[in-house]
């Protein structure tokens, strides 16, 4: 655990007994940085350089959440991305949700996930989309809880040989038809452990 | 502090690209742009200029973590990039002490149950890469395969093993085993990797074309390693030094391998005729191989993730893939079982009973491997090679009109056209049949290619063939549409006339109506696929299977349209020949097999679109308020999931979203299918009412009467549900173009009706709990639902109710 200064965090989202929340800040990112990659390299065999969390944190740090504890520890965070995808003028795209193994099954991965979904849709997006692999019932029941549905089974996804599950979420019922529902192109996207 | 630290360092890199270091290796002239290279490259077009400051001086304003990208750095780019100095992406980083190698002497002595180990481990990795894992992490991670493929041998003697470059003088005999193994082992991979790589089509995430520059020895012929197997094989019978057991279990592996190589080396001939015998063959040596294998000794250091950085990868090393070995032998089975079904497409004469075999081979579980899948397109194209013809062939117009007029049997007059040779000059006398017969080829160019994507889409993986489903359920939209305009050019040639039904008339329609009904028929694969892939969640269930319904129904009333026209033109026929006649029998049995299809679905996926709601209880200690939820709210009028980002349209939108683009049949909207539903539930509250004189019912609350009145529902469908299925069963197996695949076919009608029991079994056990007083105390229901909870057949979901104990 990284000991920062107490207020160099900034002031907290939320508060709770244990917890308080925060949105990215890019001040911050010395600090924000090593802790964010130590937790979420953790439950990944398959590690993102530096340069991927950088180009999620510099251009949708307004979508990046952290709970930390008492004592500045960092506990969960949830990265996530919005731009244009084909048709949709703003698709969001949760990349990595993770909660330190002892702090799960408390609804933190649940509060984060809505912090950043709500901030997606504060920021108008059109809908909200996300892979779990298939073995990951705790995801895809967060997700599912959220609203999410299964829109796509995709086979061997990640590099460990797994599949995944494409999550969608549809926010706004489209303008007009034309959003196109085939977006394999996120396969080279995102393939991770 | 850390800023510093990083223009520190950024100083301290570009010092070390220091002029003297490229002068030291003579690279100042060739240098086509430098930090300090300035000073020598002096021309009249060009002007150098130091930026060293400039570029720090930039860099000092940017913020740590401030990225500096194009409009065309992606995520992609961004995922790609590899970090210096972690163990996970730099391929040179070692641990304090580590060595960049493992060393394993391949040539130190080896002990026959050494042997063995090995040997099973070899199966392991072989069949790990089969599965889809790259070489480099499976059969490449063998040391005695690097051994004997780096440095590349020249000649098959060269193919051995050698010790610190030198090829050993004198193999021991388990040596020499070991080898030929290897090389048996290689070859065969050569075989199914060129298979696939050649294969027109396979996608990318069902096999890794890699080779790492390591041919596998390509250029040796099979049959010259296989004889090298068969005198060792001589040797082994007569070879008393290693003991018996030991012998035998040796002799069994070679000859997996031996038998392997000799199956996939197959030339197309050999997999037509020959084929089934080889993979008997392969199968009947797997078994002492599995009973055996505890004989082996494992030897570490054989196999090692290490050797990936030999084979010219710029990642550092990945886990090799560890597969246990009942699992390979698992997969070796399948494998044979899966090949010598392969020949059995010789007995497809159509493109119904190609399309027949192709879903039954592709339903098996697991499905069959990519290199089976590829084996499986490249038949079709040897067998249906029209089907990628350029330009269609006489012989390929006629297949494809065979399969219009097995469903719709049309006028004659199209048939004679569809098959004519050429259209020919254009005059008076003939001009109809000219016509027709140019109308009729445009139709074989409309469907031909769409036709090939369809049945090419049910050779993918299964999850990569739902969703190309969806795009041919579009693509089959639009040429239904096309051939509209068609059959409605035509007509003016066959002086078709409108049947009169009450006051409408209807006009045939015989090329879209096909057209029409494979677009349905694909509609019905991608739901029953979703339920499979369980793409479907649980609470969707009811949905999902009422939709699957509705577009049966929609199946059965076109089904039925057609034959309004069949019949009619039978009953026109004046004296037909015996030839006529048996087509027309052969449409109307066709049809009425799609029919008993289409109603056994549509009951059952009903049936199962009431009973799935009984689930739908949270709390298990008191399911009666649940049930009562169930019962009366109904899963059939909104969904009841509470999702605080969702709501019934969105998820509605987002379902029926790959159909939104379709014409015919448009799925109802969310408003039109809660409406449908209500009506549904409307009927159901009265028929509840009609019947208080019932006496068990008679003192029941009301919404367990409606709840009784639902069960009454959900039986009389699966009692549909079990006829139409029992007429599928009893359909002459020529009409279900179900000769290549009839074992499979009856299993699968098995399993269904035990599907369609069980959803009886259901209804009829809550029936029981209502009956027996539900309605005075808590009911003991456990309730289980989805794939994990067994399934007789994956695309019905039945939930297994219990009292609990």
């Amino acid at each position: 655990m990284v000991d920062t200064a107490a207020g160099l965090l900034g002031e907290p989202l939320e508060t709770t007994d244990e917890l308080r929340y925060f949105k990215y800040n890019s001040t911050y990112e010395t600090i924000y940085l090593p802790l964010i990659r130590q937790l979420i390299s953790k439950d990944l065999s398959e590690p993102y350089s530096i340069y991927v969390y950088r180009y999620f944190l510099y251009q949708w740090g307004d979508l990046c959440f952290m709970a930390f504890d008492n004592e500045d520890g960092l506990v969960g965070v949830v990265v996530s991305k919005l731009e244009a995808h084909r048709d949709v003028p703003l698709r969001g795209y949760i990349a990595m949700l993770a909660v330190r193994e002892e702090y799960r099954g408390k609804g933190i991965a649940t509060k984060l996930a809505r912090m950043t979904i709500d901030a997606m849709i504060e920021q108008n997006a059109d809908e909200i989309a996300l892979e779990t692999e298939v073995t990951n019932l705790p995801a895809m029941k967060l997700y599912e809880q959220l609203g999410f549905l299964r829109s796509k089974r995709l086979h061997r996804y990640y590099l460990n040989g797994n599949a995944a599950f494409r999550f969608l979420l549809l926010i706004k019922e489209p303008a007009a038809p034309g959003h196109d529902f085939f977006d394999d192109d996120e396969l080279a996207e995102m393939k991770h452990t | 502090m850390s800023e510093d630290l990083d223009e520190a360092a950024v100083t301290n890199a570009i010092s070390s690209f220091s002029i003297a270091n490229q002068q030291q290796h003579g690279l100042s002239e060739q240098q086509p742009s430098g930090v300090q290279l300035s000073r020598h490259i002096v021309s009249r077009s060009s002007s150098s200029k130091d930026i060293t400051s400039s570029f720090q001086q930039a860099a000092g304003w940017l913020q740590t973590g401030e990225l500096v990208k194009d409009e065309l750095f992606t995520l992609f780019d961004a995922v790609a990039a590899l970090e210096i100095m972690d163990a996970k992406m730099d391929s040179g980083y070692l641990e304090p002490g580590e060595p960049l190698e493992d060393y394993y002497d391949v040539l130190q002595p080896l002990l026959p149950e050494e042997l063995i180990g090995i040997m099973d481990s070899l199966l392991c990795l072989q069949v790990a890469w089969q599965i889809g894992y790259p070489l480099s992490q499976t059969v490449f991670a063998s040391v005695f395969v690097e051994n004997i493929l780096w440095p590349e041998p020249r000649t098959l003697k060269e193919a051995t093993f050698r010790s610190r470059g030198t090829v050993a003088p004198n193999l021991s005999l388990c040596q020499q085993i070991l080898r030929v193994y290897c090389l048996l082992l290689i070859k065969s991979c050569d075989f199914i990797y060129r298979r696939i790589s050649e294969e027109t089509y396979y996608e990318e995430e069902d096999f890794f074309t890699q080779l790492y520059n390591r041919p596998l020895l390509t250029v040796f012929p099979s049959e010259q390693i296989s004889l090298l197997a068969v005198k060792l094989l001589e040797t082994l019978d007569t070879d008393t030094s290693i003991p018996q057991v030991q012998r035998e279990a040796i002799i069994s592996r070679l000859k997996v391998q031996y038998c392997f190589l000799d199956a996939v080396q197959d030339t197309l001939e050999s997999i037509l005729e020959a084929g089934k015998p080889l993979w008997e063959k392969l199968l009947d040596q797997l078994q002492p191989v599995q009973d055996s294998h505890k004989l082996g000794k494992s030897i570490p250091g054989t196999i090692s993730s290490k050797l990936q950085r030999r084979i010219a990868s710029s990642v550092p090393p990945r886990p090799v893939v560890e597969l246990s070995f009942p699992s390979a032998i698992e997969f070796m089975k399948r494998l044979c079982k899966n090949g010598s079904l392969l020949g059995e497409i010789t007995k497809c004469d159509d493109l119904s009973a190609l399309v027949m075999f192709v879903s039954f081979f592709q339903a098996q579980h697991p499905q069959p491997t990519t290199y089976m899948r590829c084996q499986l397109q490249r038949l079709i194209l040897h067998k249906f090679s029209y089907l990628e013809e350029p330009s269609l062939s006489v012989t390929g117009r006629h297949k494809i009109y065979e399969e219009v007029t097995r469903l719709v049997y049309p006028d004659t007059q199209l048939a004679i056209a569809a098959e004519a040779d050429s259209i020919g000059p254009v005059d008076e006398l003939t001009r109809d049949k000219q016509e027709l017969t140019a109308a009729m080829h445009r139709f074989a160019v409309i469907v031909h290619k769409p036709l090939w994507i369809y049945v090419r889409t049910l050779t993918m993986n299964r999850s990569r063939t739902r969703r190309m489903l969806c795009h041919t359920a579009i693509e089959w939209d639009v040429v239904q549409l096309e051939l509209e305009d068609l059959d409605a050019d035509i007509r003016q040639y066959t002086s078709e006339r409108p049947l009169q039904e009450q006051v409408e008339e209807l006009w045939e329609y015989p090329l879209s109506s096909w057209a029409y009904d494979i677009k349905l028929r694909q509609l019905i694969s991608i739901h029953q696929l979703s339920v499979e892939l369980e793409i479907i969640h649980k609470e969707e269930l009811s949905t999902t299977y009422w939709t699957l319904q509705w577009i049966c129904s929609v199946r059965h009333g076109h089904l039925q349209r057609i034959a309004l026209f069949v019949k009619a033109r039978a009953n026109k026929l004046n004296r037909p020949t015996r030839v006529e006649l048996e087509a027309i029998q052969t449409t109307l049995l066709t049809l009425q097999y799609h029919t008993d299809h289409t109603i056994a679905i549509a009951a059952l996926a009903e049936g199962l679109a009431v009973v799935s709601t009984i689930p739908r209880k949270r709390n298990p200690t008191k399911p009666l308020p649940k049930l009562y939820h169930t019962l009366t709210v109904l899963n059939l009028l909104s969904q009841p999931r509470r999702a605080p980002y969702s709501s019934d349209s969105l998820r509605h939108l987002l379902r029926t979203r790959p159909f939104q683009h379709i014409l015919q049949p448009s799925l109802p909207a969310s408003n039109q299918e809660k409406a449908l539903k209500a009506s549904f539930y409307e009927d159901l509250v009265k028929t509840a009412r009609q019947i208080p004189h019932n006496p068990p019912r008679q003192n029941l609350p009301a919404h367990l009467k409606e709840g009784l009145a639902l069960l009454d529902h959900v039986d009389s469908m699966i009692k549909t549900a079990r006829k139409a299925w029992d007429q599928v069963a009893r359909t002459d197996v020529s009409i279900a173009r179900a000769e290549a695949c009839e074992t499979a076919w009856r299993a699968d009608i098995k399993n269904i009706q035990k599907s369609t029991i069980a959803a009886g079994l259901v209804s009829s056990t809550v029936r029981k709990w209502i009956e027996n007083g539900a309605g005075e105390g808590e009911l003991d229901v456990q309730v289980e639902m989805g794939h994990d909870a067994g399934l007789y057949h994956v695309f019905w979901i039945v939930p297994k109710v219990k009292r609990k104990a």
